[in-house]
């Protein structure tokens, strides 16, 4: 273990994939060897039939992570109440390890576009995610951990890095850092900047949980723009970066995040595997 | 430099197809802003019809996906969503779908999106216990009259002039006007083509009426109506939970 790596929570956890309505009834009928279950907060706000029954299984048997995708934490609208309480009501009744949502805003006047937008990285945009953020961790009584989301645009006016504050944010609000390995190779190939800068840049002890997904190229007027689309294998470039990001936050929760496209469960689980291959060369975690 | 609120609402315009406002405030470099924002856009649009296609199958299956994408993206412009859960901004898919259609041969598609919308909210629904029909049965006949049944909460009646329920099933049609029970039992969706006077039956139950005012609706439509063989289905396909003396 490299000298600098913080020390290894006492129980490792094996990497981790989503829960997806597809894989409901498999999940439980074949137990796949996976570390933890992560579901879309949204997926699960139902109040009866398939979505709950089967995390109420599923929750029997393993750990299960709660990811927020639509509370649009940096949004000028005032915090959505309802979906507030529906979330903490859910983190109630699966008492996850971890909650997380992310550092972006998807609502204004009232319209919610269901999409992570970028924050404009400016100290007024900072306050104002800090204080939803503290907000929302006074409603579900949870620290929560806040992504990094891909972005396909930077904004002129902004007076910080996206990683300096994501930095700040932590400092301000005392919540913790959902690092996506993938979304930092995303947005650092479309923006042009050093991904190791960004790893760097972050708090080591913030980072509770690491998520790896695939991504698409697409040629925008002869530019290729990596698009966050969640629909295919982690890329090997991303996998490299996942290695460093281990070496500087330790053997933190990983996940394997394939929401579109959905592939066969077995997919899923062999990604996982090669998560816990380099959890292991990392970090040497016994087999 | 705009405050954070006039920002995201220049975005957010930019999204909805005026780009004037927000370009400025982006970076351009090696892409145009607005190619940039229209990404955005792009993703929106995405989301939204692959949300409405996981709501509504059929009327994809029998529209077509160029169809589809088009009425997705006027639905939203119509009604966008309001909330951090996309599925809710589905439900009024049936209602835009009347005045989209009104007059051309896909109308059946509206009621067919009622149908399915009456599908996602039983798959939603609060869990309930099935109905005991052994309980119900030791109920004197004379006393079973002043019931009243109490349906499961995924309980949902569709009626259309049209063969909605051929067509959610993907079969040969049959003549309409086609009357739909749809309710939910365990985990199961379940939808059932229903006569019209077990139609009318169902109706007054859901409307909360007792047994016997609920038997002569179904009496007034159907004079062949039976109640016992009506009761003993509804009960066990699973779309009742429970009954009450009525007061």
């Amino acid at each position: 273990m490299p000298a600098n790596a913080p020390a290894a929570p006492a129980a490792r956890l094996a990497a981790g994939i989503g829960l997806r309505a597809p894989h409901h009834a498999e999940v439980p009928a074949t137990a796949p060897p996976v570390g933890f279950f992560e579901i879309h907060a949204e997926n699960y706000f139902a109040a009866g039939g398939a979505a709950p029954h089967y995390l109420r299984r599923v929750r029997e048997r393993w750990p299960v992570s709660v990811h927020g995708v639509g509370l649009s934490l940096g949004s000028a609208d005032a915090i959505d109440r309802t979906h507030l309480a529906q979330l903490a009501r859910l983190v109630r009744d699966c008492d996850p390890i971890l909650v997380s949502e992310h550092a972006c805003w998807g609502r204004i006047d009232g319209t919610h576009y269901n999409d992570l937008f970028p924050l404009p990285y400016t100290g007024e945009a900072l306050r104002h995610l800090a204080s939803r953020v503290a907000d929302a961790q006074d409603a579900l009584g949870r620290r929560l951990l806040i992504e990094n989301v891909s972005s396909y645009l930077q904004f002129r006016d902004a007076e910080m890095t996206e990683w300096a504050f994501l930095a700040a944010l932590v400092d301000e609000c005392d919540c913790g850092l959902l690092l996506d390995v993938n979304n930092v190779y995303v947005s650092a190939r479309n923006h042009g900047f050093d991904p190791l800068e960004y790893l760097a840049a972050l708090p080591v002890a913030a980072v509770g949980e690491i998520h790896l997904a695939g991504h698409s190229r697409v040629a925008h007027g002869g530019r290729e723009i990596l698009i966050d689309t969640h629909g295919s294998q982690v890329c090997e470039d991303v996998w490299t970066l996942y290695a460093a990001a281990l070496h500087r936050f330790g053997d933190v929760p990983t996940l394997i995040e394939w929401d579109s496209d959905l592939p066969p469960l077995d997919v899923l689980v062999a990604e996982a595997r090669r998560a816990d291959d380099v959890r292991r060369s990392v970090h040497a975690v016994a087999a | 430099m705009p405050s954070l609120p006039d920002l995201q609402r220049a975005f957010a315009r930019a999204i909805d197809g005026d780009a004037g406002g927000a370009t400025g405030f982006v970076h351009g470099g090696a892409l145009d802003a607005a190619v940039r924002l229209g990404i955005y856009a792009n993703n929106v649009r995405g989301t939204f019809r692959a949300a409405l296609a996981l709501s509504y199958p059929a009327v994809l299956r029998i529209g077509g996906e160029p169809w589809f994408a088009g009425a997705a993206r006027e639905f939203r412009r119509a009604s966008p969503s309001r909330s951090g859960d996309l599925h809710p901004s589905a439900a009024g898919f049936a209602a835009f779908l009347d005045g989209e259609l009104a007059g051309t041969e896909l109308i059946a598609l509206a009621d067919l999106a009622r149908l399915e919308w009456a599908c996602e909210e039983a798959a939603v629904a609060v869990d309930a216990p099935a109905l005991d029909l052994g309980a119900l049965a030791a109920i004197p006949e004379a006393e079973q009259a002043a019931l009243a049944l109490t349906l499961h909460p995924s309980f949902r009646l569709v009626a259309s002039p049209h063969p909605v329920v051929d067509l959610w099933l993907d079969a040969p049609r049959t003549a309409g006007p086609h009357h739909a029970l749809v309710h939910r039992a365990g985990l199961e969706v379940r939808v059932r083509r229903l006569d019209a006077g077990t139609y009318a039956f169902a109706t007054a139950l859901l409307q909360g009426r007792r047994l016997d005012e609920s038997l002569d609706a179904a009496l007034g439509v159907d004079a062949a109506f039976d109640l016992g063989a009506t009761l003993s289905m509804l009960a066990q396909t699973g779309a009742l939970s429970g009954f009450e003396r009525a007061t």
